[in-house]
């Protein structure tokens, strides 16, 4: 029915869009594109027509994640057709592998805190794909694995998680449900429930994996407190600072979201990677034109010669 | 199909919010109409905030089973999941009292929600539940039957409210909260005390920013610094500060660019523990 | 010599406890020097024609209404005393009973009209969802208030907003983090166009710079910016005098308590490198 409304929605602006802008003076075509003037003329001429389709403002935003998008494709076929892309060491995560050995050692469970957002944020979506690799490695080794999580649903994705890492590890019957659990949806009660779990269970090693808020000091100096080794990551980068001051190795911002492309070698994630990087380059590329222009558009009337670029610059910029 | 389905639900409402996003905004003075993709886009968005709503009642039953199940194994920590639930539960019964004041049954109404006090034009005092307060009338429910009852909106002087539920939150859950949040203070200390040593070149320039801005955000600074704290401050949050922000903002913004596009173009699966 | 991880944390804590209430009960006031970013965000409530429609979204819980609160009552003062209208709206659960409390006693000072020249619509599930929402339709997002539980259209107020926030002049967001103003940018300033400043904790003031002055055109950075804040709007409000002499005394506590982190730093560093030219040696 929905679609139906929309369709007919569509049909009238269609139909009207057309009637009132013709009701409306439009800029008109210039005669050649011969000069700067003349090409800001056209621009000007075809933004005020297709208004009425398109928000003219955000085609920018749409030529960037298109470009993006193709970045991405590329490099993701490149990564499948077997081509080499190094990811560079994350001392963070083979940590990981030396946090899991020595709670194993010391015969004490691994607490994995897979942050205090929902399902839907990123970084939790994340937090899962390593969680797996975790969950993979405290069941070859027969160590216990608890899961806190501060959202129902979390909880189930992590469940699903833990057993799916269960099963790669050969060994579905380490999954232990009871290890899984919903502390609370406020964040200091959750928080509080984590400090209990610390006091109690005594894991040697933490492992705070996704989005963190306020409670990420209050975690990790108690975890430090009880002598546990502590492995962070996150891209919030607020809550950096206090994992640095008091985990033993933190994983920081995109380096996080190359994680899982660290972890499993898949050649989807490790394009993606690699076009981010790209990216990012040509980015600064960008930045450094921008500076360069609006550099010279503030002299303009100190340097000949220079009053192109500058009407450039502030048609670009305002 | 129990795969294809979600991940075409994905991509259908994944395109169908981000073409939203570049539909064109009404203009009255040019005649365009709010489009249908913003009408798709508001639908998309009520049916959203349904299903996080929906989180919550799912939370509560999740926090129910668990916890009973866990007072039935009798686990060590039994006296405080007793607790939860019971604090969880006459909370949700206190404030879904109050919500339905207009339709609740007297008994339970005079048991459950603490009467407001209304004070009357003539200077008398009567207890009761006040429903709505218009310019003309107040709808309100009194003893001694309770019935939905008008009275003239000037015949009521003031009406103080009462409310167990704010009570609750203003004795328990307020200052329980700002306990939690205030251990970030002590916490902070003993972390800076331990962690924070001029190891490396690079480990000594953080140590030196953070006592400058440390110094810039208090009076205090100034003075013990020839009035050089605060300018030195500015200086740090809005050139080198700004600087790193914004390249940590670009980076992430486009690590989320990413995985927001591989999974509204059906690419990235993990939500299906693929 | 004991070593930072055999040292008793607990005096530490002990010592930050004694700043904290000793200062605190000794009630001296420090005052402040406005920052650029405080006057910004004056100026732009000053700015504004009187009778425009400003959205003041309390994203906040008691755990930061220690910072916020002070904020979020000096900017409702500000308000009124422009003659702006304000529709406020809560992205945090937590938060009504702190709007509610502070509107139903700043309001009739001003005799301000529910319904005119104010209205609440109270808390919106949902995160950035209900962000969307708000940017999109606050019809849509709000059918009703929350203190009458009237039809959004009886407002003359809400009427006179439309969709897509095309009657909001400001939006000025309280902001303890998620759902706050990083959120708000997106879904309304750069989709919509929106002007926003914001009052924020200490944690959350860092990623501002990179925003200001485009996507924000001021903000309140923690207690210092409230404080500041405070100085400025108290000149015309009595009520508010009492608050700010109430921050500024915090103001000497915070300087302390940082005094004393960066002592426990120099302390931390002294017995570092003491030790380690002692096993060098």
């Amino acid at each position: 029915m929905i679609a139906l409304q929309a369709a007919a929605a569509a049909a009238v602006q269609v139909a009207d869009g057309t009637a009132h802008a013709a009701a409306q003076v439009a800029p008109a075509w210039p005669a050649s594109l011969g000069s700067a003037s003349d090409w800001w003329q056209g621009m000007d001429a075809l933004a005020w027509r297709l208004t009425p389709w398109v928000a003219t403002g955000k085609i920018p935003t749409a030529i960037a994640i298109i470009a993006f998008a193709a970045v991405m494709f590329a490099s993701q076929r490149k990564a499948k057709r077997g081509v080499e892309i190094p990811i560079r060491r994350l001392a963070g995560l083979d940590a990981l592998d030396e946090a899991i050995g020595r709670a194993t050692e010391m015969g004490r469970p691994v607490l994995y805190v897979p942050g205090t957002d929902e399902i839907k944020e990123i970084q939790t979506i994340y937090s899962m794909m390593i969680l797996r690799h975790v969950a993979r490695k405290t069941a070859e080794y027969g160590t216990p694995l608890i899961v806190p999580t501060k959202n129902a649903v979390v909880m189930a994705f992590c469940e699903e998680a833990v057993r799916q890492g269960c099963v790669d590890a050969g060994r579905p019957d380490a999954f232990i449900a009871d290890n899984v659990r919903y502390l609370s949806d406020e964040q200091f009660a959750y928080c509080a429930g984590i400090a209990g779990i610390m006091y109690r269970e005594r894991p040697a090693a933490n492992i705070y994996m996704g989005m963190f808020y306020a409670e990420s000091l209050i975690l990790a100096e108690t975890g430090f407190l009880h002598g546990a080794i502590q492995v962070a990551g996150t891209a919030r980068q607020e809550q950096l600072p206090f994992f640095v001051a008091a985990c033993d190795y933190t994983i920081m911002g995109e380096e996080y979201y190359a994680v899982t492309a660290y972890l499993t070698r898949d050649p989807s994630l490790v394009g993606t990677i690699r076009a981010g990087d790209l990216v990012k380059v040509a980015a600064a590329a960008l930045i450094a034109v921008g500076v360069t222009l609006a550099s010279i558009a503030g002299s303009a009337a100190a340097l000949p010669g220079t009053h192109t670029l500058s009407d450039v610059y502030s048609r670009l910029f305002g | 199909m129990k795969r294809e389905i979600p991940i075409l639900l994905t991509v259908i409402c994944g395109l169908l919010v981000t073409l939203a996003y570049f539909a064109p905004a009404p203009d009255p003075a040019r005649g365009i109409e709010p489009s249908a993709w913003q009408a798709v886009n508001s639908e998309l968005l009520d049916w959203a905030t349904i299903l996080v709503a929906v989180g919550f009642l799912l939370g509560i039953a999740n926090l129910v089973r668990i916890n009973l199940k866990q007072i039935a194994a009798k686990h060590p920590d039994t006296p405080y999941k007793v607790v939860l639930l019971l604090s969880m539960g006459l909370f949700l019964l206190f404030g879904m009292a109050e919500m339905h004041v207009k339709w609740l049954w007297t008994p339970l109404l005079t048991h459950l929600v603490p009467s407001d006090s209304i004070e009357r034009a003539d200077g008398t005092r009567i207890e009761g539940y006040v429903l709505e307060r218009g310019d003309k009338e107040v709808t309100l429910r009194t003893a001694p039957d309770y019935a939905v009852t008008k009275v003239p909106a000037d015949s009521v002087k003031s009406i103080t409210k009462r409310s167990l539920k704010i009570w609750i939150y203003d004795k328990f859950f307020a200052p329980l909260q700002a306990t939690m949040f205030s251990l970030l203070a002590f916490y902070i200390a003993s972390a800076a005390f331990r962690a924070f040593r001029a190891r490396s070149v690079e480990a000594t320039l953080l140590l030196a920013a953070g006592a400058i801005v440390m110094l810039g955000q208090v009076p205090l600074g100034d003075e013990l610094t020839f009035g050089l704290a605060t300018p030195m401050h500015a200086f740090l949050m809005g050139n080198v500060v700004k600087a790193g922000q914004r390249a940590i903002i670009i980076g992430a913004s486009l690590g989320v660019l990413a995985t927001g596009l591989r999974i509204v173009l059906g690419l990235e699966r993990s939500y299906l523990s693929e | 010599m004991a070593t930072p991880r055999s040292f008793d944390r607990r005096w530490i804590f002990l010592a930050m406890g004694v700043v904290v209430v000793g200062l605190y009960a000794a009630g001296i006031r420090a005052p402040l020097p406005n920052s650029r970013y405080v006057e910004s965000f004056h100026k732009t409530i000053e700015d504004l024609p009187a009778g425009s429609i400003v959205l003041l979204s309390a994203d906040f819980d008691p755990a930061s209404a220690a910072e916020l609160e002070p904020m979020y009552k000096a900017v409702i003062h500000h308000l009124f005393q422009r003659n702006l209208r304000i529709v406020n709206v809560a992205t945090w659960p937590a938060a009504p009973p702190f709007t509610r409390d502070a509107f139903s006693r700043i309001a009739p000072q001003y005799h301000k009209q529910y319904g005119v020249d104010w209205v609440e619509l109270g808390f919106l599930v949902g995160d950035d969802v209900a962000l969307g929402s708000i940017g999109q339709s606050l019809r849509s997002a709000y059918p009703t208030d929350t203190l009458n539980h009237s039809a959004y259209d009886s407002f003359p107020l809400l009427r006179a907003v439309g969709d897509s926030c095309q009657g909001i002049a400001l939006l000025v967001t309280i902001s303890a983090g998620f759902p706050g103003v990083l959120e708000w940018i997106p879904q309304l300033g750069s989709r919509y166009g929106v002007p926003i400043i914001t009052g924020t904790t200490a944690v959350q003031t860092p990623p501002l710079f990179a925003y200001y002055p485009n996507q924000i055109k001021g903000f309140l950075g923690a207690a210092t910016g409230a404080t500041q804040y405070l100085q400025m709007v108290a000149e015309n409000t009595p009520e508010l005098q009492p608050t700010r002499d109430e921050n500024q005394k915090r103001m000497l506590v915070q300087s302390w308590a940082h005094m004393l982190i960066i002592g426990l730093i120099v302390v931390g560093n002294v017995i570092y490198f003491t030790g380690r030219r002692k096993a060098q040696a």
